[in-house]
């Protein structure tokens, strides 16, 4: 029997939540989906970009990601709102709660996504379009916010059809229905395909999804390798990936942090990596891994992104150890001059905790390094359970931030990773 | 509308929720209380995800009749007068 798979999404979801707080609970006249408005972060930590447009806002050529003032030039009478990360994180649940009450299978792909397996449903909802359009309105009905659903028989497809035109409309894309709606658009629209691939396949002379659907595998896997083989399945509709009811394990864990003021010096720019590798680290002895593969990434002033990376000696899991790489690391990549904007710290190539090789040559001796293993143990968990403020090193003292990057507390839903 | 009101309600066992009389402030700063003579509907509604209870009542006010929407919010145990309908 063939699948029947729906992609759910909220169109603009932090707007149209905010929106439908403001209009159905807060009683207020003007809604934020009919006027060219936005949700943004806080101007001061200039953290101020687009995190959500309304489609008239879209229309004036605002974009997610792009700095307030720049949002503002392109449309004057903008109007920009505050996130309000609880609101979201209660409307998401409810949605996933909602799907899980009409589905068997759920998988939540982001907070405002997901994917629900509606196989074996069409004795209670009817046909699968009929069963998309009662979920819609009924999501409509119950939240107040409008979805998108794209129906299909696999993940892909069903989330290629949840992006053709919004909002509050149901497509389908069945697999005989790929040469007339998924071929014509721009190879960039295919999932998984970024502005990298998307420069690749252009010189390759391919620009439609249409074009590497007929394109020679061969040529694909020799200039892409295997993503490219998998990117000409997906041109042609076949993804085999079944929907997952829980999310997967980290690859690695990284965090970064974006400056209230540019960093010109490197004692500040330790300080600010030691507290990254803080969260990093303490991330990293909550889910048990350890990191053999420490990265650490820049970006100037001028917005100019690089990273630099080593392999480490010995996978590891202590602050005190990440720290050490990391600045070493940053003093190889930095010239000592070009002011910093954004810092960053990734762990990759995880291994299980609990084995460690021992370095007849490290710089701490085994001993030192069980104690130290102890001590950040300890640190954790007085952190967990009295805050993390509780502690701090006295390099921090009078500083607003111990633990750099991530979320802050109130934005940690736990909705696709654990909090 | 969306008025901050205080109420007087009952909490039934069977945990049903029923309101009897609230109390808003009004233009001129003054207490005004309103008696509800019925309870019309009561539906959960879950706006944005918040959970709440919308009551359409009736009362008298200065001898006329009024229709009101209110709702209690589950999780700040807050009562609102949503709107008047009439």
């Amino acid at each position: 029997m063939d699948k029947v798979i729906f992609h759910v999404d909220v169109n603009s979801a932090f707007l149209s939540w905010s929106a439908a707080y403001r209009v159905r609970v807060l009683g207020e006249k003007l809604d934020l989906r009919d006027v060219p408005s936005a949700v943004a972060g806080s101007r001061e930590s200039r953290q101020g970009v687009i995190l959500a447009k309304s489609t008239s806002a879209k229309k004036c050529g605002v974009k997610t990601g792009e700095p307030i003032f720049q949002a503002q030039q392109k449309c004057p009478n903008l109007i920009i709102v505050p996130p309000d990360y609880g609101l979201y994180v209660e409307a998401s649940r409810h949605l996933t709660a909602l799907l899980r009450q009409v589905a068997p299978v759920v998988e939540q792909y982001s907070i405002d996504e997901a994917w629900v397996d509606m196989t074996g449903t069409e004795g209670l909802y009817g046909s699968p379009v009929a069963a998309a359009e009662m979920l819609r309105q009924r999501i409509y009905d119950e939240f107040g916010f409008t979805v998108n659903i794209g129906v299909s028989s696999n993940k892909l497809l069903a989330k290629m059809a949840g992006e053709f035109e919004k909002p509050n409309k149901v497509h389908t894309l069945f697999p005989w229905e790929i040469e007339d709606k998924l071929w014509p658009l721009p190879v960039r629209e295919l999932f998984m395909v970024g502005s990298a691939t998307e420069r690749k396949l252009h010189l390759l002379g391919i620009d439609t999804i249409g074009q590497l659907a007929h394109a020679d595998p061969a040529v694909l896997r020799q200039k892409l390798h295997k993503p490219g083989v998998d990117l000409w399945h997906s041109a042609n509709g076949r993804y085999s990936c079944t929907l997952i009811p829980r999310p997967p394990e980290n690859k690695g864990y990284g965090n970064a942090t974006t400056l209230p003021a540019d960093v010109v010096d490197a004692p500040s720019a330790y300080r600010i990596l030691l507290s990254l590798c803080e969260t990093v680290g303490m991330r990293m002895r909550r889910d048990q891994k350890s990191a053999r593969c420490l990265a650490v990434s820049l970006r100037t002033n001028q917005f100019y992104t690089f990273a630099h990376q080593m392999t480490l000696p010995n996978a590891t899991d202590s602050t005190e150890e990440i720290f050490r790489y990391a600045c070493r690391i940053f003093d190889e990549a930095w010239d000592g001059t070009t002011p910093l904007r954004q810092l960053g710290v990734h762990a990759t190539r995880l291994e299980e905790s609990g084995m460690r090789q021992y370095d007849l040559f490290a710089v701490v001796s085994a001993e030192q390094y069980e104690k130290k293993a102890a001590l950040d143990n300890a640190v954790d968990d007085l952190r967990g359970k009295y805050g993390e403020g509780i502690l701090r090193r006295a390099r921090f003292v009078g500083e607003k931030v111990v633990l750099a990057g991530g979320l802050s507390k109130e934005r940690r839903t736990g909705i696709t990773k654990p909090v | 509308m969306n008025l901050q009101i205080e109420m007087i309600s009952v909490f039934a066992t069977d945990g049903s929720i029923t309101p009897l009389r609230f109390r808003l402030e009004n233009e001129e700063h003054c207490l005004e209380t309103v008696t509800i003579s019925q309870v019309v509907s009561v539906k959960p509604i879950c706006f944005a995800g918040i959970d709440a209870i919308q009551y359409l009542c009736k009362a008298v006010v200065e001898e006329k009749e009024k229709l009101f929407e209110v709702r209690y919010t589950v999780k700040t145990h807050r009562w609102t007068l949503f709107r008047v309908v009439y």
